[in-house]
C-alpha cells in the first residue's frame, strides 16, 4: 500500500469508527452484556490502525526519511495544509498512542462492562484516539491545534462520562477551562509564527527560525509554552487533572497519564528548533519543570485517593520530562515519555483492578493485604512502582537518570540537578506507599475487602503486556552508559526511598505520628495541596471572574432594560400623539362631514314619516297650492 | 229658496262631499274608516261626472260614472284584503303604526 | 206648474245633499266603525237621490245595489273579521288634526271659489225622449264599449286578487295570538 493511504488510513479508522458510534441510533441498555458490539467494534478499529501504523513505521524506517502525505490546502494564504507526516518524533509517540491504546480499550471490554451507555464510551475514547493521531501525525502548527482542541473535547467527554454526578461534570469543566486557557496562549503563538514566517507548516518554520528577531521569538515559544503548560498539567495549570480523576480508570491510564498530557512535551518537541534559539525561554521551561516536579511529589505523598497519587505522580513525571526539554535534550524527555507512558498506564490498570475488586473504593486508608488476594495485580503493579521508582534496572531508571545527566548540561544545573535528585527519593517514597498501602499492610477491617478477588482475564491480559514493556523498553532510548556514577547515585536514591517508605509504612508505622505531629502544619499545607486549588477556586474565580461576570449581567440588563423602557416610552408618546390627531384632526373632518350632511338632510328626513296619511297631506296641500294658483291667475 | 238647481249647486255638493271624504284621509287612524272615506270622495266624483252629462245631455258622463263604480268595487274589494293581510300579520288596523314605507 | 215643479226639486236636492253630506261627515266622525258604516250608507243613499234627480235612473239603481248593497256589506264583513275593539279604545284623530282641518277648509274654500267662476247653464227638466237605461245601454256598447271590457277584467283581476290575499297561510298563524283574539274564521 502507498505510504499515504496507509498514514490516512491510521487516522481514518478511529474516525470512521467514532462517527459510527457516537451518531448510531439509540443509546440502549449493554449492562452485563459480554462484549457488546461497539466495544468489539472499536477495539477492531483500534488493532487494525496500529497495524498500520506500525506498517508506516516500517516503511519510514527503511526509507530513512521522512513520509509525507497530504490533501490540500487547508485555509487558503494561512500556509496550512491538510498534510500528515512521520518523522522519528511523531512515530514514537504514533506508536505509543496505538499501542497503550490497544491495552486500553482490551481492558475496557472488561472493565467498562457493566456500563449503561458503552456506545458514548468507546465513541469518545476512539474520538481521542483520532484526534491525538492527528495533533502528532500533523505538519503544521494549525493541523495539530486542530488535533490539540479534539483531544481536549474528547477529554471533556469522558472525564463527563458519569455526568449524573456532579463532581464529574464540575471535572470535566473545570478541565476544558483551564486547557482553554493554554490554548489561548498556543493560538497566540500560532499568530505570532504566521506572522513572522509566513506559514505554519514545520519545516518552513525551522527554515525561518533563524530570522525571526529575538522579541518575537522569545514571546512566541513564551505563548507556545503556556499552551504547553495547559495540556501537560504543569505549574500553573495543574489543576485540572487530579480532578479528572473523576473519569473511568482507563480513560485515566490512556489519556492522562500516557497521551494527551504528553502532547505538551511533544509541542516543545516539536518546536524544539525555536526554543533552542531562545535560551532564556528555555530556561524558564527548566525551572517550570522542576518546580513542577517537586511540588506535585510532595502532594503525592500524603494523598489518600489512589487516583490522585498518581496523577500527581503524572504531573510530577511531566515536570522530569520539561526539564529535560528545558536544558535543550528533546530527546531525552520523549525517552522519558515513553517510559512513563508504560508504567503510568499499567499503574492506572492496576489501580482501576483494585477499583474494580472493591466495588469502587478508591481511599489508601481502607486498603491492604491485597497481595494474596490479587496476585497478578500486586506484581504487575509492583513492577510498575519499581519503574516509576527507578529502580535501577527497569525502564524508569534509564531515563531519570538520562534526564537528570542532561539537566547537568543546562545553565544552573547543578540546581536543578539537586531538585531532581530530591524528587527522584520523594518519587519512590510515594511509590513505595502505595504499593505498601495497598498490598502488604495489615489488613484494615472494611467491607470491601470480603469481596475482593483477582480481575477477568481481559484485564490482566494488558497488565501483563505493559508490566513486560515496563522491563525492557528502557532499551530503546539512548541510555547514557558513560554516566555510571551518576546510575549509581540515582540508584542508590531509590532504593533509599523505597526503605524509607518500608519503614514508615510496614514495619514501624507508628514512627509516622510522631513525624505528623512535628510536621503538623506542613502535613496540612500538603494536604491542601500547596492550597493552590484553593486559591483558585475561591480568589480568583470566586472573587474576580465570578464578581465581574454578575456586574456585566447586571449592567447588560439594566442597558437592556433601559434601552426596552425606552423604547416603550418612545412608542407611547407616539401612540398618544397619533391617537390626539385621530380623534381631533381625522375624527373631526369625519364629524364634520357627517354632521354637515345631517343638517341639511333633516328637513327631507322629517318628511319620510313612513305614514301613508302624511303622503296624502303633502299630496293635498299640492293640491290647495295648484289652485291656489289657479286661482290667482 | 225658489231659484233654479243649476248644475253648479251639484258641483258645490260634490265638492264638499270631497272635502269631506279627503278630512276623513286625513285625519282617522282607524284604516277601515278610512277606506270608507275613499269612497265618499269616489261618490263626490260620480256626482260631478252625472252633473256635467246632464248638462251636456249625453250619457257618456254616466257611462263613466258606473265605471267608476266598477272600480271603486274593486278598489274596495283589493283594499279590505290587503287590511285584513296587514291586520293578520301586524295585529294592528291604525294607520300610524304601520311606518314599514320609512327606511 | 214649473214653480211647485222647481220648489219639489230644490226641496229634494237639499234634502238628499243634505244626506249625503251629513252622511260624510258622520261617518268619519265616529268611533265605533259599525257607525261608520251605518253613516256611509246613509250618505250613499243621498248621493243616490241626487243621481235619481239628475235623471240617471240606471245609475240610481246600481249605486244602491252595489254600493250600498254589496261594498258597504263588503266593509261590514271586514269589520266583523277584524277585531276592532281595541281600535276603539284609542285616539280616533291624527295629532295633527287641526292643521288638516284648515287644510281641508281651504281646500273646500278654493273649490268653491274655483266653480263660481264659471259659467253655466240653468237645467230644465228631463231631457225626455228614451228612456236613461236604454241611452245609457247605447253609449257603453258603442262609444265605451272597450272600457266596458278592460272593467270586467278589472273586476276579474280583483276578485282573483282578493281571494289570493285572504288566503290562510300557515306561517302567519301565530302572530295574531300576541294581538289579541283575532281573526278565527
Amino acid at each position: 500500500m502507498v505510504v499515504p493511504q496507509l498514514l490516512l488510513l491510521t487516522l481514518a479508522l478511529p474516525s470512521m469508527a467514532t462517527l459510527l458510534l457516537l451518531l448510531a441510533s439509540r443509546p440502549g441498555v449493554t449492562r452485563g452484556k459480554p462484549l457488546h458490539w461497539p466495544g468489539i467494534l472499536a477495539t477492531l478499529a483500534v488493532l487494525a490502525s496500529l497495524m498500520a501504523s506500525f506498517t508506516c513505521f516500517y516503511e519510514f524506517r527503511l526509507r530513512g526519511e521522512a513520509l509525507h502525505a497530504s490533501i490540500g490546502e487547508w485555509i487558503p494564504g494561512f500556509g496550512a495544509t491538510l498534510g500528515l507526516q512521520m518523522d522519528g518524533l511523531s512515530a514514537a509517540l504514533l506508536l505509543l498512542v496505538d499501542g497503550i491504546g490497544l491495552m486500553v480499550f482490551v481492558y475496557s471490554l472488561a472493565y467498562m462492562r457493566e456500563e449503561r451507555d458503552q456506545r458514548r464510551y468507546y465513541g469518545s475514547l476512539l474520538l481521542f484516539l483520532a484526534m491525538m493521531k492527528l495533533l502528532v501525525l500533523a505538519d503544521n502548527y494549525l493541523l495539530l491545534f486542530a488535533g490539540w482542541e479534539g483531544v481536549g473535547l474528547a477529554s471533556y467527554l469522558l472525564i463527563g462520562y458519569h455526568y449524573e454526578r456532579y463532581k464529574a461534570g464540575h471535572a470535566a469543566t473545570k478541565a476544558f477551562i483551564v486547557n482553554r486557557i493554554g490554548d489561548a496562549g498556543f493560538l497566540l503563538g500560532i499568530f505570532g509564527l504566521f506572522h513572522a514566517c509566513g506559514s505554519l507548516q514545520f519545516d518552513a518554520v525551522a527554515r525561518h527560525a533563524g530570522e525571526i528577531p529575538h522579541t518575537a521569538l522569545v514571546v512566541i515559544t513564551t505563548t507556545l509554552l503556556i499552551g504547553a503548560l495547559g495540556k501537560s498539567a504543569q505549574i500553573p495549570l495543574h489543576v485540572w487533572l487530579p480532578d479528572a480523576m473523576e473519569g473511568p480508570t482507563p480513560v485515566s491510564a490512556l489519556i492522562h497519564s500516557a497521551t494527551m498530557v504528553c502532547a505538551g512535551v511533544y509541542l516543545v518537541a516539536r518546536s524544539g528548533f525555536l526554543f533552542t534559539a531562545a535560551p532564556e525561554v528555555s530556561q524558564g521551561v527548566a525551572i517550570l519543570g522542576a518546580l513542577t516536579a517537586v511540588f506535585a511529589a510532595t502532594v503525592a505523598l500524603v494523598e489518600n485517593d489512589m487516583k490522585r497519587v498518581l496523577a500527581y505522580s503524572t504531573i510530577s513525571q511531566i515536570g522530569f520530562m520539561f526539564m529535560a526539554l528545558g536544558a535543550g535534550a528533546f530527546g531525552v524527555a520523549i525517552f522519558h515519555l515513553v517510559t512513563h507512558a508504560f508504567f503510568k498506564s499499567l499503574l492506572f490498570l492496576g489501580a482501576g483492578s483494585v477499583i474494580h475488586a472493591l466495588h469502587g473504593n478508591q481511599n489508601l486508608k481502607q486498603m491492604g493485604g491485597l497481595r494474596k488476594k490479587m496476585p497478578v495485580t500486586f506484581l504487575t503493579m509492583t513492577v510498575a512502582a519499581l519503574a516509576l521508582a527507578g529502580v535501577p534496572g527497569l525502564a524508569g531508571f534509564f531515563s531519570k537518570d538520562a534526564v537528570l545527566g542532561a539537566t547537568l548540561g543546562a545553565p544552573n544545573g547543578w540546581l536543578l540537578f539537586g531538585v531532581g535528585l530530591g524528587t527522584s527519593l520523594l518519587t519512590a517514597c510515594y511509590a513505595g506507599r502505595l504499593v505498601f498501602l495497598i498490598f502488604f499492610c495489615p489488613p484494615l477491617r472494611h467491607a470491601s475487602q470480603e469481596m475482593a478477588h483477582e480481575s477477568p482475564a481481559l484485564m490482566l491480559m494488558p497488565m501483563r503486556l505493559l508490566a513486560i514493556g515496563c522491563v525492557f523498553a528502557g532499551l530503546l532510548g539512548p541510555i547514557r552508559w558513560s554516566e555510571w556514577p551518576l546510575m549509581i547515585l540515582s540508584g542508590v536514591v531509590s532504593l533509599g526511598g523505597i526503605w524509607l517508605a518500608y519503614h514508615f509504612y510496614v514495619s514501624k508505622p507508628a514512627a509516622r505520628t510522631g513525624l505528623d505531629v512535628r510536621f503538623a502544619p506542613l502535613t496540612e499545607m500538603l494536604r491542601n495541596r500547596w492550597y493552590v486549588d484553593a486559591v483558585y477556586e475561591e480568589r480568583i474565580l470566586d472573587g474576580l471572574v465570578l464578581r465581574t461576570a454578575r456586574g456585566a449581567a447586571r449592567a447588560d440588563r439594566h442597558l437592556l432594560d433601559g434601552f426596552v423602557n425606552g423604547s416603550a416610552w418612545a412608542t407611547r408618546q407616539i401612540s398618544k400623539a397619533s391617537r390626539w390627531i385621530d380623534r381631533y384632526l381625522i375624527d373631526g373632518l369625519v364629524r364634520g362631514a357627517s354632521g354637515t350632511l345631517q343638517f341639511f338632510s333633516s328637513p327631507a328626513r322629517a318628511l319620510q314619516t313612513g305614514f301613508v296619511q302624511t303622503y296624502a297631506l303633502v299630496f293635498v296641500a299640492g293640491l290647495l297650492a295648484a289652485l291656489g294658483y289657479y286661482l290667482a291667475h | 229658496m225658489t231659484h233654479a238647481v243649476s248644475p253648479l249647486h251639484y258641483l258645490i255638493v260634490s265638492a264638499l262631499l270631497l272635502v269631506i271624504g279627503t278630512l276623513g284621509v286625513l285625519l282617522r287612524r282607524n284604516i277601515v274608516v278610512i277606506l270608507m272615506s275613499i269612497e265618499l270622495i269616489l261618490n263626490a266624483v260620480n256626482i260631478n261626472l252625472v252633473a256635467f252629462s246632464r248638462m251636456h245631455n249625453q250619457t257618456q258622463g254616466q257611462a263613466f260614472a258606473l265605471f267608476v263604480i266598477a272600480v271603486a268595487v274593486a278598489e274596495a274589494v283589493v283594499g279590505l284584503g290587503v287590511l285584513i293581510a296587514l291586520f293578520r300579520n301586524r295585529g294592528t288596523v291604525l294607520a300610524d303604526e304601520l311606518d314599514l314605507l320609512k327606511w | 206648474m214649473t214653480a211647485n215643479h222647481e220648489t219639489l226639486d230644490a226641496a229634494l236636492f237639499y234634502l238628499f245633499s243634505l244626506l249625503a253630506l251629513a252622511g260624510g261627515i258622520l261617518c268619519i266622525t265616529r268611533r265605533n266603525a259599525v257607525l261608520s258604516a251605518v253613516w256611509l250608507v246613509v250618505s250613499l243613499l243621498g248621493v243616490a237621490g241626487l243621481f235619481l234627480l239628475e235623471g240617471a235612473e240606471f245609475l240610481f239603481v246600481a249605486q244602491i245595489i252595489v254600493y250600498i248593497g254589496g261594498i258597504t256589506l263588503l266593509f261590514l264583513f271586514v269589520i266583523m273579521l277584524v277585531n276592532l275593539d281595541a281600535a276603539a279604545k284609542v285616539r280616533q284623530f291624527r295629532r295633527s288634526w287641526p292643521a288638516i282641518l284648515v287644510a281641508g277648509l281651504a281646500l273646500a274654500a278654493e273649490l268653491i271659489a274655483l266653480l263660481g267662476r264659471g259659467r253655466l247653464p240653468v237645467i230644465t227638466g228631463n231631457a225626455g225622449s228614451a228612456g236613461n237605461t236604454e241611452q245609457l245601454a247605447d253609449t257603453l256598447f258603442s262609444h265605451d264599449f272597450v272600457a266596458f271590457e278592460l272593467v270586467s277584467v278589472l273586476l276579474l283581476v280583483a276578485i282573483v286578487g282578493a281571494v289570493w290575499m285572504g288566503q290562510r297561510r300557515p306561517e302567519r298563524e301565530a302572530l295574531q295570538t300576541e294581538h289579541g283574539p283575532g281573526v278565527d274564521a
